[in-house]
């Protein structure tokens, strides 16, 4: 039985259609093209403009200088601070090269020094305040990387204190002439504490004893 | 215009006809060949004959024959209302049946609208048997051609006589004796503007005939052509297509007039033939390889759109992301930048201090001395005795002859000193009774260690001077 030409013309278009109909179902990809268009219109409407960026670049360049500098500051200020911290960390060998100057001072100064020893009980003769700037300069500096920590960590010991005490014989004028001359020397010593003995003749020599950090 | 090869095939009373015209400008037929029709009524054997006169392949095919039934008919407008042309061919075929003994159902019926008059409309109606058509059609095929229409041989609308209408400005007309038909046309531009064609045969007086056609049709000249086959004696000069030359320029007329975009003459044209089965798959197929190629264009494109959506998306989202980059470089510098001040605070607190406590260790001794011997270089009025104490607490130690100035001497003191780290208490001084005033006097001077800051407040323990007898000179000596 023959097709009505209906038939024929349906027949015919049928591939076309199910090819039509299987890629708009299976393959058609408009919502993705839609979703694109959409998330484009809606970066258009939020687009940042040129000079917003060179107005955060800008401000970005401004802290990272200001960042540098205050890096130079503050590496000014641990090698002070090192170099305070040194008055502690002074090796043995300089600190017998500045005794053996000191001695020599006070000589040249007309006193007479007949003792030097360590100082017993270290923590009674230090000044509070001093105590208190040596522990500060003792504990560790700020953890940055790249920084020399010349202090070492901790509590610091007896030993570490290195009070040292010289006795010796002089007059008033020369004693303070002593330490003037003591100061202005730029020695690794700093004189703590003086006593002088109190005399039972008529004479202007007494005894004195000079604690010294070094 | 059409350019493409035109064969006409040409079934007269007494010759069968074919020529080929390459063009419709062409005054003779490329190929021309005719011969004497054999004795056969099978009008699709004598179309194969015809066409077997040529050896060349025909072109687009019309098929003339003067065996053809065909006849002007008349139809009233009331019964045309609302009707299709499909409508009033098959009309006509039922109107046509009594005359052409054709039935309406096997006739293939060709029509062409003549023109109103009276209320009625006027039909140039040509029919065949659908079946002959059919045979026709297959024998053109067979051939290699092309089936372009069937039609009567009578009533080209072109001049024969002068070779076409040419310039002429006015209308031609014509009465064409053919075995079955008698034609009265008239034309003008290559167009028919009246037509009468019945069965009426020869006129008895053909030149009344003339005239009377000339009249009615209201034309210039009336041309009378002899188609009956054979030359009749009585021609009195008439145009007859038994004369070679007449018949090329009959043909020719044809090749201008069935070239034209709409025939002027009523064609039955071939049948819409079904596709066959392999016709149809082919179509399918091809067909659905067109929509499949549609389809992937459409997804290519959508694809390209999508991914310069995408890139065009990145292009102008670039400068966001580089601005929420730089505000996440600035949040990670400004916190790294405040630890680094707040450490460089630190360091600083600790290096001012660490200097201000060094540098006032290192001046106190010597100018605390300097201090003292001034003082008692210039009142000699106390002697200092002993420095005794340690790095917290120095205690001066000594004697007056005048009390308030030892606690003068402190309240001094506790200015002088203050910026060297010491606070000076208040003396302590005690009467020994030797004298009529009670002295002389002992007194012990403290100079405490105080916490030293940068900005350190005035001193806290001021001196406080023992009240006395009033001020009074004391030799004091300086070790």
């Amino acid at each position: 039985m023959g097709k009505t030409p209906r038939e024929r013309i349906i027949v015919t278009l049928l591939p076309a259609i199910l090819a039509l109909c299987g890629y708009m179902l299976f393959f058609n990809r408009d919502a993705d093209l839609k979703a694109a268009i959409n998330s484009l219109e809606s970066a258009r409407s939020a687009k940042v403009g040129e000079e917003t960026v060179f107005v955060e670049r800008t401000k970005l360049a401004d802290l990272r200088d200001e960042s540098v500098e205050m890096k130079a500051e503050k590496a000014k200020l641990e090698e002070r601070r090192t170099e305070l911290a040194a008055i502690r960390q002074t090796a043995p060998a300089v600190r017998a090269e500045a005794l053996r100057q000191l001695s020599n001072m006070l000589w040249s100064c007309r006193l007479h020094p007949y003792q030097e020893s360590p100082a017993d009980s270290a923590d009674s003769q230090m000044s509070p305040s001093f105590d208190e700037v040596i522990r500060g300069l003792s504990a560790p500096t700020t953890p940055t990387t790249g920084v020399l920590n010349p202090a070492p960590a901790g509590e610091p010991t007896a030993g570490s204190r290195r009070l040292w005490q010289i006795r010796f014989y002089g007059r008033y004028g020369d004693v303070a002439t002593a330490l003037e001359s003591l100061r202005d020397s730029g020695l690794p010593i700093i004189p703590v504490s003086l006593t002088m003995a109190e005399s039972r003749s008529e004479t202007t020599w007494r005894s004195w004893t000079l604690l010294l950090w070094l | 215009m059409l350019s493409q090869s035109l064969t006409l095939v040409v079934l007269l009373p007494d010759r069968l006809v074919r020529a080929d015209f390459a063009s419709s400008r062409a005054a003779e037929p490329l190929q021309f060949a005719v011969r004497e029709r054999p004795e056969i009524d099978d009008q699709a054997s004598l179309v194969e004959i015809a066409l077997s006169l040529v050896a060349k392949r025909p072109g687009r095919t019309y098929v003339l024959s003067s065996d053809a039934w065909t006849h002007t008919l008349a139809v009233s407008l009331v019964n045309l209302r609302n009707t299709s042309a499909e409508d009033v061919r098959q009309m006509l075929a039922f109107d046509a049946e009594p005359l052409s003994n054709l039935s309406a159902f096997e006739a293939a019926t060709g029509v062409l609208t003549l023109g109103d008059a009276a209320g009625m409309r006027t039909y140039w109606v040509t029919q065949v048997n659908t079946a002959v058509r059919d045979q026709m059609v297959d024998a053109v095929l067979a051939a290699g051609g092309k089936f372009a229409g069937f039609l009567h041989a009578a009533g080209v609308p072109q001049s024969i006589e002068v070779g076409g209408d040419g310039s002429s400005s006015v209308g031609r007309g014509r009465i064409e004796y053919w075995s079955g038909a008698t034609a009265r046309i008239a034309h003008h531009g290559g167009k028919i503007t009246a037509a009468k064609v019945d069965d009426s045969g020869v006129a008895a007086d053909r030149e009344a005939a003339v005239e009377a056609w000339k009249r009615e049709a209201t034309v210039a000249a009336v041309e009378t052509l002899e188609a009956r086959g054979g030359r009749f004696i009585e021609d009195f000069g008439a145009l007859n297509l038994a004369d070679e030359g007449v018949l090329r320029r009959w043909l020719t007329a044809w090749n201008r007039t069935l070239r034209a975009k709409t025939a002027e003459v009523p064609v039955v044209t071939a049948p819409a033939r079904p596709m066959t089965q392999r016709q149809q798959g082919m179509a399918a197929a091809v067909l659905g390889l067109l929509a499949m190629g549609a389809c992937y264009g459409h997804h290519a494109w959508v694809k390209n759109q999508a991914e310069a959506a995408v890139a065009e998306q990145a292009e102008i989202e670039a400068p966001g992301k580089e601005v929420a980059s730089i505000k996440q470089q600035t949040s990670t510098l400004e916190k790294d930048l405040a630890k680094i001040r707040e450490e460089a605070a630190k360091l600083k607190i600790e290096v001012t201090q660490a200097e201000s406590l060094f540098e006032s260790h290192r001046r106190r001794l010597p100018e605390l001395l300097r201090r003292l011997s001034a003082d008692a270089g210039a009142s000699q009025d106390w002697v200092l005795q002993r420095i005794s104490g340690s790095g917290r607490e120095l205690t001066l130690g000594g004697t007056t002859m005048h009390p308030e100035h030892i606690s003068q001497l402190a309240s001094e003191l506790s200015v002088d000193v203050e910026s060297l780290g010491w606070g000076v208490e208040p003396p302590k001084q005690e009467a020994r009774n030797l004298s009529a005033n009670g002295g002389p006097w002992a007194f012990e001077l403290k100079l405490v260690d105080r916490k030293q800051t940068p900005a350190a407040p005035a001193a806290t323990v001021p001196a406080n001077p023992i009240a006395g007898p009033g001020p009074s000179r004391m030799i004091i000596r300086t070790p």
